[in-house]
């Protein structure tokens, strides 16, 4: 389990995050939803260590995150970033085989290869293999920074469970691609994944995750399944949005029509 | 050449690659040879390899003369490490420095290690008359480059100092830092020249424009050290600098530590530049045009930008040393003008045909 315990985080006396005890289990799918500024991303940055809480406790498998040492921690957790720019001519295949740093020593070898061909495979980037990952347009180099992180946490070993951070991943990806991606953390979750995703399209966290986790201002205002937490009420209050919830007509799931308030 | 790159091998050393660092290498060591063989006096090959094993203990079948034998060993063997090793230290600092600074435009001039040092060079050249008399004369000759050294060191650590906030090091304000530290030091030349006289204005010329003929052994073997441990050091630092090319944080969750990635790479680079500049001089665009000749010729991995870069760096070092010994013998030119004139075009060549430019 991956956890924030009472977790604050704070800047030049601004609360960024304020107490906020959430946890990701593995075999689930946790989407962050909110508005612009509620500390979503900030967050993320706790559970990943890049930044550490200036209360309370982040905690991975019971153990205090700062405790981890950074290859142990990178063998299990990967982080996607928002947005990746590589300055020099690495070929998209080079970018996918870099997730499997934390396991190689020495050079890549035949296996970690195979690996990261796969991962390309799984989020469709495999033709774009030999290409330079900066000629490619901004969703490919998002799919192939998301075969990166898969490629890095890949290896299924029972007993051992692995977590994945995903920063808006499907925020420059077409329709088709955006329900590939989430399809994708979805599957990788049923593997002894613990998949945290921030998303804004509520409708792909109703349709995509397990639970999801509502921040406004900093604090966690609402956690549960999509059917409970998702509201008209909710909506009104924390998106400011006027939401007409439904039923979508050929899934399993809550869906919001939303207009302005 | 199509922007595509075989993909069917883990694209580590695979066999093109090891075909390139073969011919990387004995490319080397031909212009080593080369190198030897020109000058005034010029020497045969076949005597060079026969000399040089000599001295190794192995006797070949060609026969020289004792007179060869002290051209080689006493005047042009010590310029031939001199070429090789600063060559490969400024190829390798810039192309380490690209690295940290996920940016092509970096070379060895931009953390300031370069202004730093020529400006203690020149304020020695200028002002340093009472702290030559003042040094026992067996200790004159280590004086400028010591400075230079000195110089360099200082520089860094005060742009380092302005790039790191609360233990972290921000490598943009750590640019724009060494921006400023090259401006206030090329300010501080200008005025030194100004009231320099003519002979001081002469050597400090020669020395801010690059040269190999500071060259003696008791004078270059202190050094090599200084530059041998940035030639070992940094190749090793590749795997991490790959990574960092993904980001700073991006590199901190695939495992590695990033800060300390930082400061040892700036450390070895520091260090390595200084020994470098100290020697030679300002010896320009071998540290920014090498590293991207390796990307273009191999592939941009760290694990093949770094030691191709200490192969060629060496390689074209000794090219332009030959050409500025030769060209308008006896004179010879600053090896820094050669370097700057051939290297200048063809990288305009390079930015040209679009190569370099698709890689940014």
């Amino acid at each position: 389990m991956l956890a924030a315990e009472r977790a604050s985080y704070s800047i030049a006396g601004n609360d960024l995050v304020r107490d906020v005890s959430l946890a990701v289990s593995p075999g689930e799918v946790l989407a962050l939803l909110g508005p612009n500024g509620a500390g979503k991303t900030t967050f993320l940055k706790l559970l990943s260590g890049e930044l550490a809480p200036s209360a309370g406790a982040v905690m991975l498998e019971g153990k205090p995150l700062a405790q981890w040492t950074k290859p142990e921690c990178a063998r299990i957790r990967a982080v996607m970033p928002q947005e990746g720019h590589v300055a020099f001519p690495f070929t998209a295949a080079e970018i996918a085989l870099l997730g499997r740093s934390p396991h190689v020593r020495g050079a890549e070898d035949q296996q970690d290869w195979e690996i990261a061909l796969a991962a390309m495979a799984l989020t469709d980037t495999d033709k774009l293999a030999p290409r330079y990952y900066d000629t490619l347009s901004g969703g490919e180099k998002q799919r192939v920074q998301l075969a990166r992180v898969l490629a890095q946490i890949w290896d299924e070993e029972p007993g051992r469970t692995r977590y994945l951070l995903l920063d808006e991943p499907v925020a420059g990806l077409d329709p088709a691609h955006q329900h590939a991606a989430l399809k994708i953390a979805r599957t990788f979750s049923r593997r002894q994944a613990g998949v945290l995703i921030i998303l804004h399209d509520i409708n792909l966290a109703a349709m995509y995750a397990d639970r999801v986790a509502v921040f406004h201002g900093g604090e966690l205002r609402q956690c549960g399944a999509p059917d409970q937490v998702l509201t008209g009420a909710l909506m009104k209050e924390v998106f400011e949005i006027d939401a007409v919830l439904q039923r979508h007509p050929t899934r399993d799931c809550a869906m919001v029509i939303a207009a302005p308030l | 050449m199509s922007p595509v790159r075989q993909t069917t091998a883990p694209p580590f050393f695979t066999p093109s690659r090891r075909l390139l660092f073969g011919g990387l290498s004995i490319l080397l060591l031909g212009v080593v040879v080369l190198a030897i063989c020109s000058g005034a006096i010029p020497i045969p090959p076949a005597q060079v390899v026969a000399i040089l094993f000599g001295e190794l203990g192995i006797s070949l079948p060609w026969e020289f003369e004792a007179q060869q034998r002290a051209v080689v060993i006493g005047l042009r063997l010590p310029r031939v490490v001199l070429g090789v090793f600063a060559g490969a230290t400024l190829a390798v600092a810039g192309a380490a420095l690209q690295g940290l600074f996920r940016n092509p435009l970096a070379d060895p001039a931009l953390i300031g290690v370069s202004g730093g040092a020529a400006l203690a060079a020149v304020a020695f050249i200028v002002l340093g008359h009472g702290l030559a008399v003042a040094t026992p004369p067996l200790l004159r000759a280590y004086l400028l480059p010591a400075c230079a050294f000195l110089g360099g060191l200082a520089a860094v650590s005060l742009v380092y100092r302005v790039g790191t906030v609360n233990g972290r090091t921000m490598v943009i304000a750590m640019l724009l830092a060494g921006i400023a530290v090259n401006a206030i030091c090329n300010a501080l030349m200008g005025l030194l020249i100004f009231v320099s006289d003519d002979q001081q204005l002469r050597d400090l010329t020669f020395w801010t424009l690059g040269s190999l003929s500071r060259n003696t052994w008791d004078v270059v073997l202190p050094v090599l050290p200084f530059m041998l441990l940035p030639l070992i050091g940094l190749p090793l630092l590749a795997r991490a600098m790959n990574a960092y090319v993904l980001g700073e944080s991006e590199a901190g969750h695939l495992g590695y530590n990033v800060e300390s990635l930082k400061k040892i790479a700036i450390a070895l680079t520091t260090l390595g530049i200084s020994a470098a500049v100290a020697l030679t001089g300002v010896i320009a665009f071998v540290g920014l045009v090498v590293p991207h000749l390796v990307r273009l010729l191999v592939s941009a991995d760290h694990r093949c930008v770094l030691p191709g870069s200490i192969l060629l760096g060496a390689a074209l070092m000794l090219v332009a040393d030959i050409i500025a010994r030769t060209a308008v013998a006896p004179a010879e030119l600053p090896v820094g003008v050669v370097t700057s004139c051939l290297g200048g075009p063809f990288f305009l060549w390079l930015l040209m045909s679009k190569r370099v430019i698709r890689g940014l």
